[in-house]
């Protein structure tokens, strides 16, 4: 149980720190994250929890070695405009995900018995299969638009502020299987890998991004979520909200420390119990808020 | 500190918009820090008006752990299946044979364990809710024993549970009283796992005269004694009851002079799942105390001394009769642990008391006063319904 919580717990942490990217390189100001603007042809970066990005001539590949085996997703960015000072600059992302093993593999390398069932009869005996409740093969495609407009150029120096819009929309297709329950998990879990157990999720993020000193940047996001729930599901509302704040600060020239703090608020069939005009009491539903921690260490060359 | 040089209109957002986000987190598990506390009381949306109460007052008493409305659905710790959670459609299913079945016995009161308000194996569905405007009991009490935000745990998710105590007659006075914890978890466990609690219920059966209810659901899966403690807990506590009482539930242990006490059908011949959910040794002998202390209702002498005899008050299988072992054998009741014991100087009327197993069941027997059930409770539930018309002078 132990260690079924700390693995959830970690894969929350990876889930949330999506956001928490970071270019060092041999800029004099540390640079922003998670902007429109894609690395440099021979440029990589990689976090603990974050990522591989490697930038390549025209486009930058995304793909997460942790979880490379058992669920993995590339994520391509591609400019369609030029980076340039007080202009907007305009990337198109695409990616495609195959998560089935992760849903299928116990721990270290999957989630099963943790967040979906481990389905210790059925594997036993393949006549109690139906009762199995776990995810069929899928693929999760990933279509989004990001838009940058970076502020505070001056020709002394190459640090600026940007503010970035990203919109994105990933959904899964079962192919196997039966079709997998929503998780209903904590918000950052469940955000993440909605797409994973079939649903669809869109999401609209604004990030202004201000470097506060050449080695330390502060970083603002608002994010609103919608995830798809079955056909005849009403239980739970689609909408989520999610606050961002956090600071990357400089370490050496190659790595930077990012610490904040993910704030959603979603529907999470919250109960609290009322009183009636007679006395007596009656439960009713209210949205939950969940603060999450962001940390991670992140390397760049 | 980093706002000073941000722009003031973005800062403001950012910090209005963590304050109100951060000021109303839900804990991750209820940790139920309490001894004694008043339950919440709810109460039919329109009330269906009981019979009035003779001298002496007689209530029909049913005692069920209904399995948070799965019926005979094979869930993952039982070993028997893998499923983790229940569609809306088979809850509501589920449910209205449950309100046909409770309707058919019509109690007074109705004690009922493992039942949920807002779990997501049940699909949020409010079982105390449901029960009241489904059924004649007008008012219920539910003493929550496992809330948690999410169990990462074979998908169970979201969690609440606890025992409720349903009745046709007004409930003055709920309370929910703690048990004690297991001790042979480590911390993460036990925080996440659930918090035995007792059920107490005042009714006015009329004017001036109340009775108390207890509900019990005792620990089932303990190898440090909790079970032993929360059952003496419950002994100590009825010893103070002031009032005419009635306890009843599922106390997961066996009669002292069950027959059998290990190797019952639906275990399994060889491990296929965790040995969280093995069943450890019974200690019936802890039972007696109950019977020596209270007016059972199905007392010893009538249990029986062989298993074939003690067959006919069996109240749990794991497996249903549409489900088989390991040998082929179909599944049914094989072991006691629901009970219903009544205060000294109150008694049971004859012919009223009996296990409800099954359907074409004449309760109380041959001789007994009824119902024939039409129903099937051991297609319901993994336990039985203990039924007995209580009379309190």
């Amino acid at each position: 149980m132990v260690a079924r919580i700390a693995w959830t717990t970690l894969i929350a942490l990876l889930a949330n720190t999506g956001i928490a990217r970071a270019d060092s390189f041999n800029y004099t100001h540390l640079q922003p994250r998670e902007t429109a603007k894609v690395l440099a042809p021979g440029e990589w970066q990689v976090g603990v929890f974050n990522p591989l990005r490697l930038g390549l001539d025209w486009l930058e590949v995304d793909v997460h070695p942790l979880l490379l085996l058992a669920a993995p997703q590339v994520d391509v960015k591609i400019p369609l405009t030029a980076s340039l000072p007080d202009a907007w600059q305009w990337t198109a992302q695409v990616g495609l995900g195959v998560p089935t093993l992760g849903w299928r593999l116990a721990k270290p390398f999957g989630l099963a018995g943790d967040l979906v069932p481990s389905c210790k009869v059925a594997e036993h005996a393949a006549a109690s299969a139906a009762s199995c409740q776990r995810p069929g093969w899928l693929i999760v495609p990933k279509v989004g638009v990001w838009a940058s407009r970076e502020f505070g150029h001056s020709a002394a120096s190459d640090g600026y502020s940007v503010l970035t819009l990203h919109a994105e929309i990933a959904s899964g297709f079962s192919f196997s299987g039966q079709a997998a329950p929503p998780l209903d998990a904590w918000a950052p879990v469940d955000i993440q890998l909605a797409p994973y157990v079939g649903r669809t999720r869109a999401q609209l993020r604004v990030a202004y991004d201000q470097l506060l000193m050449p080695w330390l940047r502060l970083r603002g996001e608002l994010g609103g979520y919608w995830i798809s729930r079955p056909v005849g599901d009403d239980a739970l509302s689609t909408l989520t909200a999610s606050v961002y704040v956090g600071l990357d600060a400089r370490i050496t020239a190659h790595t930077r420390l990012t610490l904040g703090a993910m704030a959603y608020d979603i529907d999470r069939h919250q109960q609290k119990t009322e009183k009636t005009s007679e006395g007596f009491d009656t439960y009713t539903y209210v949205r939950s808020r969940e603060v999450w921690p962001t940390l991670d260490f992140i390397w760049s060359y | 500190m980093p706002c000073i040089h941000v722009p003031h209109r973005w800062c403001a957002v950012v910090v209005a918009c963590t304050a109100a986000l951060a000021c109303a987190c839900e804990p991750i598990a209820d940790p139920q820090d309490y001894d004694r506390e008043p339950a919440p009381i709810f109460k039919r949306s329109t009330l269906v008006t009981p019979v009035a109460v003779s001298a002496p007052a007689r209530l029909k008493v049913v005692a069920w752990n209904i399995k948070y409305g799965a019926g005979r659905i094979p869930f993952w710790f039982d070993c028997w299946g893998d499923r983790s959670q229940m569609s809306r459609a088979e809850v509501d299913a589920n449910m209205a044979k449950l309100y046909a079945a409770i309707g058919e016995l019509d109690p007074d009161v109705l004690i009922a364990e493992e039942i949920e308000v807002n779990s997501r194996r049940s699909a949020y569905f409010d079982m105390v809710k449901g029960i009241l405007e489904n059924t004649n009991l007008n008012y219920a009490t539910f003493a929550s024993t496992w809330n948690s935000k999410y169990i990462a745990s074979e998908g169970v998710g979201r969690i609440h549970l606890g025992n409720a105590i349903f009745s046709k007659h007004k409930i003055t006075k709920a309370e929910r009283i703690r048990q004690v914890d297991r001790t042979d978890q480590d911390a993460l466990t036990s925080m996440f796992y659930l918090k035995r609690a007792l059920g107490r219920a005042e009714i006015e059966i009329k004017t001036g005269t109340k009775v108390a209810i207890w509900a019990v659901h005792s620990e089932a899966y303990d190898n440090d004694g909790t079970k032993k403690k929360q059952i003496e807990h419950i002994d100590e506590l009825l010893k103070k009851e002031p009032l005419p009482f009635m306890v009843g539930g599922d106390f997961n242990e066996l009669p002292p002079i069950a027959v059998r006490k290990h190797g019952f059908m639906d275990e399994r011949e060889k491990a296929v799942c965790s040995a969280d959910f093995a069943q450890p040794p019974y200690t019936p002998e802890i039972m007696q105390r109950f019977y020596d202390n209270y007016v059972a209702a199905i007392a010893l002498d009538r249990y029986g001394k062989s298993e074939l005899e003690q067959k006919r008050f069996f109240t749990h299988s794991v497996l249903g009769p549409d489900e088989v072992n390991d040998k082929g054998e179909k599944g049914f009741w094989n072991r006691t642990l629901d009970y219903l014991f009544a205060s000294k100087g109150t008694s049971w009327v004859i012919g009223s008391t009996d296990v409800a197993q099954q359907k074409g069941q004449k309760i109380g027997g041959d001789n007994g006063i009824g119902p024939v059930l039409t129903t099937d409770p051991v297609r319901l539930s993994d336990h039985a319904p203990v039924v007995g018309t209580w009379e309190v002078p």
